[in-house]
């Protein structure tokens, strides 16, 4: 078995290879001494031997639920694991550098960017927003609207610009896809510093050079710049947090549509707000808005600029404000469940997907934080730091299918794709020439990202599951 | 027992060796130490016993006399020693009580006292051995004139009869005084025998040792010392002598020593039989004359004081008796301790207090000592080493020298003490040191003893625990062409505005660095300042001799419909619609901006002044708005109300420049900073409240803390001054920290900070704590130099400005870019 010699250029470990890769990826599950000295790469020669594997892959390894990034040896003694027993290391296959793809000149700086999968033929997509709520599905044809602090959005489809329009009267903060259960794709939810979002709907035909998508409504209720919006996963709510310190509620999505025709149709013309709230109409829109939405409720905690809002699952709404708090919300009871008090203003955030629990967030410092609300021991065991940006984080994109997975723009105009399993970033997105404002994954293996060069850059991101 | 140690003593004087001289020796040494009272007879006990004997007498040596012959020897020679002394010290004891009978019996007794003696003698004998020679107290080894003396002696009256016991008795005494007198003079006798010389010079030689030789010892010379026949008679001559002349014979002794025959006088018969008596050897000493009291005890007939004896005298007094009470009830109660003796050190400073003069005089002066003069060297020795004597060249150079200059002591060299000269100068000099005493005064200076420099620096908190305060340098706003004058972020915190030297306002998004908006003007602008009211999205700008209210666009639609409505009200109401110049008795000119075309409060409203503005700022309410035009005079602060479209020149008289001012956060004052004081006015009673004295420097800057009761002014002599407007008219703290001149200065509106902007290039943050307690001073502590901008044409930062939410600081510097500083 293993052979105890101290010395480390030739100690052995025994490890025990497990994976959940399909079958013909799987090892043999006996127990292999390797030298302790090994990294990734040695680690990741061993089972391409094994295996055969003809070209070779890279893999990447988890021992005891952290990657390993170190040598064997070094990562154990860090870790304290004894080097005797016979240790169980998991192992996936390695996130490929990223390879930059397309690169996007705008007009003015790109403030916001969104992955829409538009069905080619048909089927429902979710969609990410600046701050990375959710990608389009993957059999769909990935869509990337951006927009700009011209007030403008744009549509790309495989690389070119499909379409554009005037969607706001001043810069453009948000974007979001919202789910759709109808033929035609997600909508897109855009809010901007003229105090509104607007839900966009036919986007499928917009990419496919249909003109400007039909402005399906208005929601008004904010009285400051709308800094964030985001989605529910079922599409049919949404939720906004603005520099007036409030999240608002709304109704959004296949509801908030079949609610307009329905007042349509009651009042013949023009819509009426929702609840008892009356409708504005705004004195003048870039687009026409035909109906007019009032905010439905709104979740009362934070003293300062709502700064970022995400919807990781159905119930479930995270926020994070300027007032230093990061607030976790029960949408049923419209109340905060929990709360996590920061030292500094907090800009961004993103929450894992599928209700995970975790909570990536950026304020004003250098470094990401991962908030577990359910660690309860202490609020300083629960958040823990990832410093490698050297500016600020401007935007946090969640992976829509992993958990572990994260984009993250930042002021020092890198991107950083993040493996929360590990200390440091798995890769680094260099070549903006300025501040990246937004980041959204278009699909599961691709990351776009925009910021005050005024370019829209996307990359492959192959995160394998 | 004391016949038995008798017995032992003879047998032991049998076996005792001829010479076994050591040991004699050291006999002879423990008898002269020994006490004389013990029996000078007694023999040791055997010579084996002798070295022991020895040993216990050398170890007791003057310690004591009682067991002079008892080493630590056999315990039964113990007991006969303390037996012998017993016996001694009860005879002793007896004797003195006869003498005291004696005394009472007076001296017609004297004839009972042979008797008496003789009996007491027989007693003696009887008691114990040693005993029977306490009469031979002095009698020295000496007076045994042989072997069969010896035996005599002790055997007492054995072989002779009693007639002859007396004379043998009484010879015995003679030869013992005689002896006495001769060999241990009595400086307290008088007798004249004491005169007689030792005439025998053998020493201290025992004469048994030369009884079987024809000669007595020998004198120091070494010369042999003959005895004499003649005198030594057998008992045969003695009796035939007696016979002869029995008078004479009854008084000769026969001196062994001297070997020569005494015949003792009467005089000295009877002294002898005082003796044996135990009288007074004199007949002249009456030891029972009457005694003189000298010092009486006796109280006079006639007392120095007359009074009678006070009855207080015999009683106890009462008053001690509660004094004493008292005093036991607070021992008991532990009211009063004890106080343990103060311990005197082992060790102390003998010359401890020559230092130590008295303090203070009776006069109440401080006395001064004179100061010491200073000690000789070498070179004042009469006797120098060579190398302290001028050479004659040093001598001559002096001698050229101005007497003033020469020097006063010329170390000169003598082959003697003796040789040396009165010392020429030595009266001048005195003189000169009393007239320096005399004339010069001394103060005794008290210097501070600080043993410890840190103790001196205020306690003050670190500032890593003053946190949070602007540290970082995270964004950078960059845009304008020239020195940024002045930055003014909105109240919710999203937008800051600067205003630039390019004669542009910049609108800029806070977090992102993004300029939103510019607004060219014609002229430098010098000030930018947000109008507060909630419901407005305006902004006031100080470009050259126009100031503008600009509508922001960064409000909801509401406000911005309230914003130009209230321009348009405002316009209205001045009436002005004019576009030229400001007409003659109009203070300023209201009209709308030219670039809007008039008639549409988006463009803004221009209010044209006469004289350039340098500063604008808002009253809390968002209505009122004063202007600076330094240049002025008269019209140097100009108050504009923003609803009437209304100007007032509140103060017709300025006294000197006018430099800055700034509205009460809540109440109805007005700062009003020239630029050597800064006044308040009480705008309600519309009088001078205070004025405050910065100091000599250019007041530069000025704001006000958000509670309004504390001021911070900046000004070019780089002093940073916190006035406490409650606490006085001259600042509680004057921080000097910049190098150069300040340029701004700005209050946190709720953080406890506050920070200086400076030409040197940099911003200083402090952490102000104002508390609402009175009685306690703001704490102020530097905590961080901000350093973000280049200095450019000796001009650094130019405007310092808080986040109104976060403790984040922007910067305006002169290198055309403003800084943003975040906390760590």
């Amino acid at each position: 078995m293993a052979d105890p010699t101290p010395p480390e250029t030739d100690a052995v470990v025994t490890v025990k290879f497990v994976t959940r890769l399909p079958a013909e990826l799987r090892v043999p599950e006996t127990p292999i001494a390797v030298p302790a000295n090994l990294t990734r790469y040695g680690m990741s020669q061993i089972i391409n031997h094994l295996l055969a594997l003809d070209p070779a892959r890279p893999f990447d390894f988890l021992v005891q639920g952290e990657l390993l990034r170190l040598s064997l040896h070094r990562q154990l003694e860090a870790r304290q694991l004894s080097t005797e027993t016979v240790l169980e290391v998991e192992y996936v296959p390695a996130v490929l550098p990223p390879q930059p793809k397309e690169e996007h000149p705008h007009e003015d700086w790109v403030s916001a960017v969104a992955g829409l999968g538009l069905p080619s033929s048909s089927g429902g997509a979710r969609g990410g927003s600046k701050g990375g709520k959710g990608g389009g599905s993957g059999g769909d044809e990935p869509v990337i609207a951006s927009g700009c602090y011209d007030g403008i959005v744009r549509l790309w489809r495989s690389g070119e610009e499909a379409c554009s329009w005037a969607a706001h009267k001043g810069p453009v903060q948000a974007a979001a896809a919202v789910a759709s259960a109808a033929g035609e794709g997600p909508m897109l939810l855009t809010a901007g510093n003229d105090n509104v979002a607007r839900l966009w709907r036919g986007l499928a035909a917009a990419a496919r050079g249909g003109g400007a998508p039909e402005a399906a409504a208005v929601l008004k209720g904010h009285s400051d710049t709308i800094q964030d919006a985001a989605a529910s996963p079922d599409g049919n709510l949404c939720c906004t947090g603005g520099w007036d310190s409030r999240l608002l509620l709304w109704r959004c999505g296949d509801a908030l549509l079949a609610a307009a025709e329905a007042n349509d149709e009651e009042a013949g013309e023009g819509g009426k707000a929702g609840g008892s709230k009356k409708r504005k109409v705004g004195a003048n829109g870039v687009a026409a808005a035909q109906h007019v939405e009032a905010p439905r409720a709104e979740l009362t905690g934070h003293s300062q600029c709502v700064a970022g809002v995400s919807w990781p699952a159905a119930g479930t709404i995270a926020s994070c404000s300027w007032d230093h708090s990061v607030r976790l919300w029960d949408v049923g009871a419209a109340a905060s469940s929990d709360t996590f008090n920061h030292n500094k203003a907090v800009h961004c955030l993103a929450a894992a997907p599928g209700g995970e629990g975790l909570v990536a967030f950026g304020g004003a410092e250098k470094a990401l934080r991962v908030w577990d609300p359910r660690q309860r021991s202490g609020e300083g065991l629960a958040v823990r730091a990832c410093s490698s940006h050297t500016d600020w984080i401007s935007a946090i994109a969640w992976h829509p299918t992993s958990a572990h997975h994260i984009v993250t723009a930042s002021h020092d105009a890198t991107a950083k794709l993040w493996d929360l399993r590990a200390a440091i970033p798995l890769h680094t997105l260099e070549g903006a020439g300025d501040k990246l404002l937004c980041a959204a994954w278009v699909g599961p293996g691709t990351v776009a990202t925009g910021g005050a060069d005024c370019k829209l850059r996307t990359a492959t991101m192959e995160v394998a599951q | 027992m004391a016949p038995k140690r008798k017995a032992a003593g003879a047998s032991r004087r049998q076996v005792q060796p001829a010479a076994a001289q050591k040991e004699k020796e050291a006999e002879l040494a423990l008898e002269q130490a020994a006490d004389l009272a013990l029996s000078s007879d007694e023999e040791p006990e055997s010579p084996l016993d002798s070295e022991d004997e020895l040993a216990g007498a050398a170890a007791s040596g003057g310690s004591g006399s009682d067991d002079e012959e008892g080493g630590p020897g056999s315990t039964g020679v113990d007991r006969e020693i303390e037996n012998a002394v017993l016996g001694y010290m009860a005879a002793v004891e007896k004797r003195r009580q006869q003498r005291q009978q004696q005394r009472k019996g007076g001296s017609d007794a004297d004839t009972e006292e042979e008797g008496a003696g003789g009996s007491s003698d027989d007693e003696d004998s009887q008691d114990g051995g040693s005993p029977a020679v306490t009469d031979s107290d002095e009698e020295p080894p000496a007076g045994r004139s042989d072997g069969s003396e010896d035996g005599e002696e002790h055997g007492g009256s054995g072989s002779e009869g009693e007639g002859s016991e007396g004379d043998a008795r009484l010879r015995q005494h003679a030869v013992a005084v005689a002896a006495a007198a001769a060999e241990d003079p009595d400086p307290a006798s008088d007798s004249s025998e004491d005169e007689r010389p030792n005439r025998n010079t053998i020493g201290d030689v025992p004469l048994e040792w030369y009884q079987h030789e024809e000669h007595i010892g020998y004198d120091v010379e070494g010369r042999r010392l003959d005895k004499r026949p003649g005198n030594r008679k057998d008992r045969l001559d003695a009796l035939i002598a007696r016979a002869d002349s029995t008078r004479d014979f009854l008084r000769t002794v026969y001196d062994e020593y001297n070997d020569e025959e005494i015949v003792l006088s009467k005089e000295e018969m009877r002294m002898i039989q005082r003796i044996r008596a135990g009288q007074f050897p004199h007949v002249e000493v009456d030891p029972y004359e009457p005694e003189v009291d000298w010092f009486t005890r006796d109280v006079e007939v006639m007392p120095l004081s007359g009074a009678p004896e006070p009855k207080r005298r015999f009683i106890p007094s009462k008053w001690e008796e509660k004094k004493v009470v008292k005093l036991v009830r607070a021992l008991r109660k532990g009211w009063i301790k004890r106080e343990a003796a103060p311990e005197k050190p082992d060790t102390y400073l003998i010359w401890e207090d020559d230092g130590k003069t008295l303090d203070k005089t009776a006069t109440g002066l401080t006395y001064i000592p004179a100061p010491k003069l200073k000690l000789p060297g070498h070179e004042e020795s009469y006797n120098p080493p060579p190398e302290y004597l001028p050479t004659e060249e040093e001598r001559n150079a002096a001698q050229l020298l101005d007497e003033e200059e020469r020097p006063q002591f010329v170390p000169t060299a003598y082959d003697c003490l003796r040789k040396v000269p009165a010392y020429a100068s030595f009266i001048k000099e005195r003189f000169e040191r009393c007239l320096d005493l005399y004339l010069c005064p001394r103060t005794r200076r008290k210097r501070l003893i600080i043993e410890d420099p840190e103790v001196l620096v205020p306690k003050l908190p670190k500032p890593q625990d003053l946190q949070p305060f602007p540290v970082l340098l995270s964004v950078r706003y960059t845009g304008h062409a020239k020195p940024v004058r002045s930055v003014a972020p909105d109240a919710t915190g999203q937008w800051l505005l600067s205003g630039s030297d390019d004669c542009t306002v910049r609108l800029w998004e806070v977090r992102t660095g993004r300029c939103m908006r510019v607004w060219q003007l014609e002229e430098p602008v010098s000030c930018v300042a947000w109008c507060p009211s909630p419901q407005l999205a305006l902004f006031a700008a100080a470009s050259g001799k126009r100031l503008f209210l600009l509508p922001s666009g960064t409000g909801s639609e509401e406000q911005e419909a309230a914003t130009e409505a209230a321009l348009q009200a405002a316009l209205a109401a001045a009436g002005g619609t004019g576009s030229g110049g400001v007409e003659e008795g109009q203070l300023v000119s209201w009209q709308w901006r030219q670039e809007s075309g008039g008639g549409s409060g988006e463009g803004g409203v221009l209010v044209l002044h006469k004289f350039s503005i340098k500063h604008v700022t808002w009253h809390a309410r968002g209505d009122y708005f004063a202007t600076v035009a330094p240049t002025g005079n008269t019209q140097a602060v100009l108050v504009h109300q923003l609803s009437k479209g209304a100007s007032q020149n509140p103060f017709r008289k300025n006294r000197g420049r006018v430099v800055r001012v700034l509205f009460h956060p809540s109440k109805p004052f007005f700062f009003v900073a020239t630029q050597q004081n800064v006044r308040v006015y009480n705008l309600a009673k519309q009088a001078l409240a205070k004025k405050l004295v910065a100091g000599s420097g250019v007041i530069t800057s000025m704001a006000v803390h958000p509670t309004g009761d504390h001021l911070i002014v900046g000004a070019e002599d780089k002093r940073l001054c916190w006035f406490d407007l409650d606490l006085s008219a001259k600042p509680y703290r004057a921080l000097r920290y910049h190098n150069y001149a300040i340029r701004g200065a700005a209050f946190h509106r709720s953080y406890p900070l506050f920070a200086s902007s400076s030409s040197d290039g940099t911003a200083h943050v402090f952490h102000g704590r104002v508390y609402a307690n009175l009685m306690t001073n703001p704490l102020i502590v530097p905590v961080k130099i901000l350093r973000g901008h280049e200095v450019v044409d000796f001009q650094g930062v130019l405007d310092v400005a808080f986040h109104p939410t976060q403790p984040w600081a922007f910067t305006a510097g002169a290198d055309a870019t403003i800084c943003l500083f975040v906390n760590p």
